[in-house]
């Protein structure tokens, strides 16, 4: 997908679906909008009693420009909100659902912080638009495990120390998670493919790829370099 | 669940002062609980934007400031500024309903630039470019004496910081007061500072920092995001959210400062470095200093050096703040290769060479067991290899001062026996928080299980900021006398229901004994307690009896494979040994020392802001073009926490960093038989240094010997 973030000054509106704001920039947003018009026809069928709704002559249903009732499934539980055609499902859950441990870090998917699991798969949240999610199951990291009752991955990831501020890890633990379910014992290159995607600034991916392999009932990585050595420094 | 990376365990195993503790907040973070000030999000807020230069200078034609304040949702447009000093400059704010509205207000804003010429880089400056200036007499005859001149020069590219969580603040009306949920590395620098803008007294403010998503040195001082927040704040009376996007993050948080060096020494036969000159000239964007490095560095003997000669060098791009180690990983870059460069000029293993230029104990023990765990020993002669994939070792160093400033731990003891710990500085994901109930908890004698961390507020006890690696061994003298006096207190009321003698008295595991016998368990003595006791420790910023003796050094050592086709570069082992004093949490100390190797390979590989010359525009402003590491880059890592008989905490935060870039860039020269003077590491470079005849040789290796015969 192509994205179109940077910024543009003074273009002068080509966006044919929107203009509610009279300001027709095809800014990244506009452009997820426009191609979310045909995915989001499935949804759009609930969404009938919306006055905003409209028939466009060759068929597609248009939602929008004004704010639209949107219907999710997140973590188990219906949420119901109104909010722009335009917000990402990243922004939705967020900033109408009061989820938070998907974070904005980059909004355009290079880092994964945004991850969450959409019908078992791992998805960016930042690059889809909230109505192309409806009707269909969105877990994120709170839906994993909680604090109470974690999933043994997030047990494995706080043994481990896989974290160090923190801000990755609700993402990293979703793709682990979703690398778990479609593998159950992954060795350590599928590890780091499927975290491939994954950004970690503090550093930590070690101690995450031992919590993933802990967490799969395997051993941690035997380090190579390991000679039994029990105590450098000047205490032997 | 409890099973350990064996090696770790093995290597680092009783090295600690709490070896099983497990990072208190693990849990909370993975499960996406802890929540950040940017998770701090209200129905009803507004949102706030700066408005930017999009050039490396440009001067404002025209705004639409009417048009965005038409925009539906638009509350406030501050335009304060008509001209832009480098891309990511602010010119003013925009206040709106809806993150939405914001955006269009912004378009509606319609700013227009006039771009004007720019200077974008450390090549800008003639004295930069050109030759360097003689050296002091003393330096030129030391070098004259010398049986060889050495000269070269080396640079390092601008660095990001690249916190995963951005810069800002969201502010929250309560009351009179307000409460400021902030991202930041100094939870009292916030306090201190936003009052201003919120046009409150700092009696009247609450600084709330419980999780941060990484700093690295950026995130000492609100900011204009921070101030732009404060002030929307003050005209609205309404919760506030500024923070910074992405782009704004790679433009305008700060960054690690490029580098130029250039070296001119004088050498002998055998390594021995008579004198030496260094000119460094920093990038400092627009700003007037912060474009220093540490080189040399002192660890290494250079002979007679010229004073200090550093220029800053000012363009237009956005200027530098402290990031981990500021200006070390650039000059141990300069300085360790510049070493290795001499080494095999003289035909020496550059192991060797350190030994004799390094009058550091604990760093001569720390080369003989790095030499051992990498394997040095299959270390092949510089240049001597052929083939596509060759590889190399090399290594590096580090040492770090001992800084400290004033710091306060307040422990609450419940009549059930709990530990309430509570300390105003914030935890920027260093394991803090763990350090400090691991240590109260040794102190006394409970298990971590009784206790709880309260931690990143202005409403605890004060402590200092998050930087130059003093917040842990600052704050640990007051943990250690809280604990104590903790105990203490709790002691005293035993005996003297007991008719016992305190001093006698001892606390280990929750139980309270007195020689072998036991006297009560911990939670039953606590009982007795009519309400919850508290007493404070406290630093005064100066040795005392908690300060103790320490020191952080390190050694690393790098194993690399070079794709001599492609000119990739893949880091395969690094091991990293680091001294803090006394080690206080196991895994989080090792979390620590390997987050210091992933971000220095970072930097020696994939690193650098680019800006376009001509326009002087940030071209990588993200994370797609911006590169970190990412997990199939990952090397092996071993972090090795040294101990010996230091009794004092040290600095563990900044140290690992330094070397890293230093030994990989030595290991790659190890392997290609060139040295690649110039970070980061690209393929480009690689291929361009293969392209090169292979690096002189002043002293003559007679054939089929390997260095460590021809030295003998």
């Amino acid at each position: 997908m192509t994205d179109d973030s940077s910024p543009t000054s003074g273009a002068s509106g080509s966006s044919g679906s929107s203009g509610s704001s009279g300001n027709g920039d095809v800014s990244r947003r506009l452009f997820l909008q426009t191609i979310g018009i045909s995915a989001a026809t499935a949804a759009a069928d609930r969404q009938s009693a919306n006055a905003d709704a409209a028939m466009r002559p060759g068929g597609a249903t248009i939602i929008g420009p004004m704010p639209a009732r949107t219907s999710l499934e997140v973590n188990g539980a219906p949420v119901d909100f109104v909010a722009e055609p335009a917000t990402t499902l990243l922004e939705a859950l967020r900033e109408r659902c009061d989820v938070t441990g998907p974070k904005e870090v980059c909004d355009r998917a290079a880092c994964g912080g945004c991850t969450v699991l959409l019908d078992d798969r791992p998805v960016a949240s930042c690059m889809m638009l909230a109505l192309d999610a409806t009707g269909r199951k969105i877990m994120t990291v709170e839906g994993i495990g909680t604090v109470d009752d974690p999933d043994p991955l997030q047990v494995a990831m706080a043994e481990f120390d896989a974290m160090q501020c923190g801000f990755c890890t609700p993402g990293v633990v979703t793709s682990a998670k979703a690398l778990l379910e479609r593998n159950p014992r992954p060795n350590i290159d599928e590890i780091r493919a499927a975290l491939s995607g994954n950004l970690c600034r503090c550093g930590t991916y070690p101690n995450i790829f031992n919590a993933v392999l802990v967490a799969s009932g395997q051993e941690p990585v035997e380090e190579p370099t390991d000679r039994g050595q029990t105590i450098p420094g000047g205490r032997a | 669940m409890s099973q350990e990376p064996r090696a770790l365990r093995a290597i680092n195993a009783g090295q600690s002062v709490a070896d099983n503790a497990t990072r208190l907040e693990g849990l909370e973070k993975a499960t996406g609980a802890a929540r950040y000030g940017r998770d701090q999000i209200k129905k009803d807020m507004l949102w706030v934007r700066l408005i930017r230069c999009p050039w490396g200078r440009a001067s404002l034609d025209s705004l639409d400031r009417d048009a965005a304040l038409a925009t539906p949702g638009v509350v406030e447009v501050v335009v304060s500024g008509d001209a832009g000093d480098y891309h990511g400059d602010s010119i003013g704010y925009v206040v709106a309903r809806s993150r939405r509205s914001l955006e269009r207000g912004l378009q509606a804003l319609d700013a227009k630039w006039t771009r004007l010429d720019c200077k974008t880089g450390i090549l800008d400056d003639e004295s930069a470019r050109g030759p360097m200036e003689e050296p002091s007499d003393q330096v030129a005859s030391a070098i004259d004496d010398a049986a060889f001149t050495f000269e070269a020069t080396y640079s390092t590219p601008v660095q990001t910081h690249s916190s995963l969580e951005t810069h800002g603040l969201m502010i929250e009306p309560d009351g009179e007061n307000s409460i400021v949920h902030a991202s930041t590395q100094g939870t009292f620098v916030v306090a201190d500072q936003i009052g201003r803008f919120l046009g409150k007294r700092r009696s009247r403010i609450t600084v709330d920092c419980e999780h941060i998503g990484g700093g690295f040195g950026s995130k000492f001082q609100i900011g204009k995001e921070g101030a732009a927040g404060g002030l929307a704040a003050k005209s609205s009376g309404e919760a506030v959210y500024s923070f910074c996007d992405r782009e704004e993050e790679h433009l305008d948080t700060g960054n690690r400062p490029g580098l130029l060096c250039k070296v001119r020494l004088g050498h002998d036969a055998d390594g021995t470095i008579r004198g030496a000159r260094f000119e460094t000239f920093g990038g400092t964007g627009v700003s007037r200093r912060g474009g220093g490095a540490r080189v040399p560095s002192g660890r290494f003997e250079f002979g007679t050096l010229d004073a200090r000669n550093h220029r800053d060098v000012q363009f237009n791009a956005g200027g530098p703040r402290a990031m981990r180690a500021p200006g070390c990983p650039q000059g141990a870059f300069v300085e360790e290769l510049l070493i290795d460069e001499i080494a095999h000029r003289c035909g020496q293993d550059p192991l060797d060479l350190r030994r004799r230029l390094d009058d550091s104990d604990r760093r001569q023990r720390m080369y003989d067991l790095a030499a051992d765990l990498i394997g040095w020993k299959n270390r092949a002669e510089t240049g001597s290899q052929s083939g596509t994939m060759r590889t190399g070792y090399g290594i590096g160093t580090c040492d770090w001062g001992k800084g400290r400033a004033p710091a306060k731990i307040e422990v609450v003891v419940h009549p059930d026996g709990h530990l309430e710990v509570r300390t105003g500085t914030q935890d920027i994901g260093t394991g803090q928080r763990t350090a400090m109930g691991a240590l109260v908890a040794a102190r006394i004698g409970v298990p971590l299980a009784n206790i709880s961390v309260a931690i990143g507020s202005s409403k605890l006890p004060a402590g200092p900021a998050s930087g130059g690696s003093v917040c842990t061994p600052s704050t640990a003298p007051a943990a250690m006398a809280a604990g104590d006096l903790a105990r203490e207190r709790i002691l005293a009321g035993v005996a003297e229901r007991e008719k016992l003698d305190a001093t006698t008295l001892t606390i280990d595991d929750g139980v309270i004994m007195n020689g072998g016998r036991k006297v009560i368990r911990w939670e039953d003595a606590c009982r007795r307690l009519s309400e919850p006791i508290s007493v404070t420790g406290e630093f005064d910023g100066r040795a005392s009896a908690y300060w103790g003796e320490g020191s952080s050094e390190g050694v690393q050592a790098a194993r690399v494979e070079v794709d001599c086709e492609t000119g990739q570069v893949f880091v395969r082992d690094v091991i990293a040994i680091q001294s803090c004093g006394l080690p206080l949490v196991r895994k989080t100390a090792e979390s620590q020392i390997m987050g210091g190797v992933i971000q220095g390979t970072s930097y020696a590989l994939f690193e650098e802001q680019v800006l376009d010359p001509n326009t002087g525009a940030v071209l990588n402003a993200n994370l797609e073009n911006y590169k970190i590491l990412g997990s199939e880059d990952c090397p092996r890592i071993i972090p090795v926490l040294w101990r010996d008989d230091q009794t004092g905490v040290r600095a563990l935060g900044e140290p690992p960093v330094i070397p890293t870039a230093a030994a990989i860039a030595n290991a790659v020269f190890n392997a290609i038989g060139r040295p690649v003077r110039d970070l980061p590491l690209r393929p480009d470079r690689i291929l361009a240094a293969l392209a090169e005849p292979m690096a002189e040789r002043v002293v003559a290796v007679a054939p089929g010997t390997t260095e460590r015969e021809t030295r003998a």
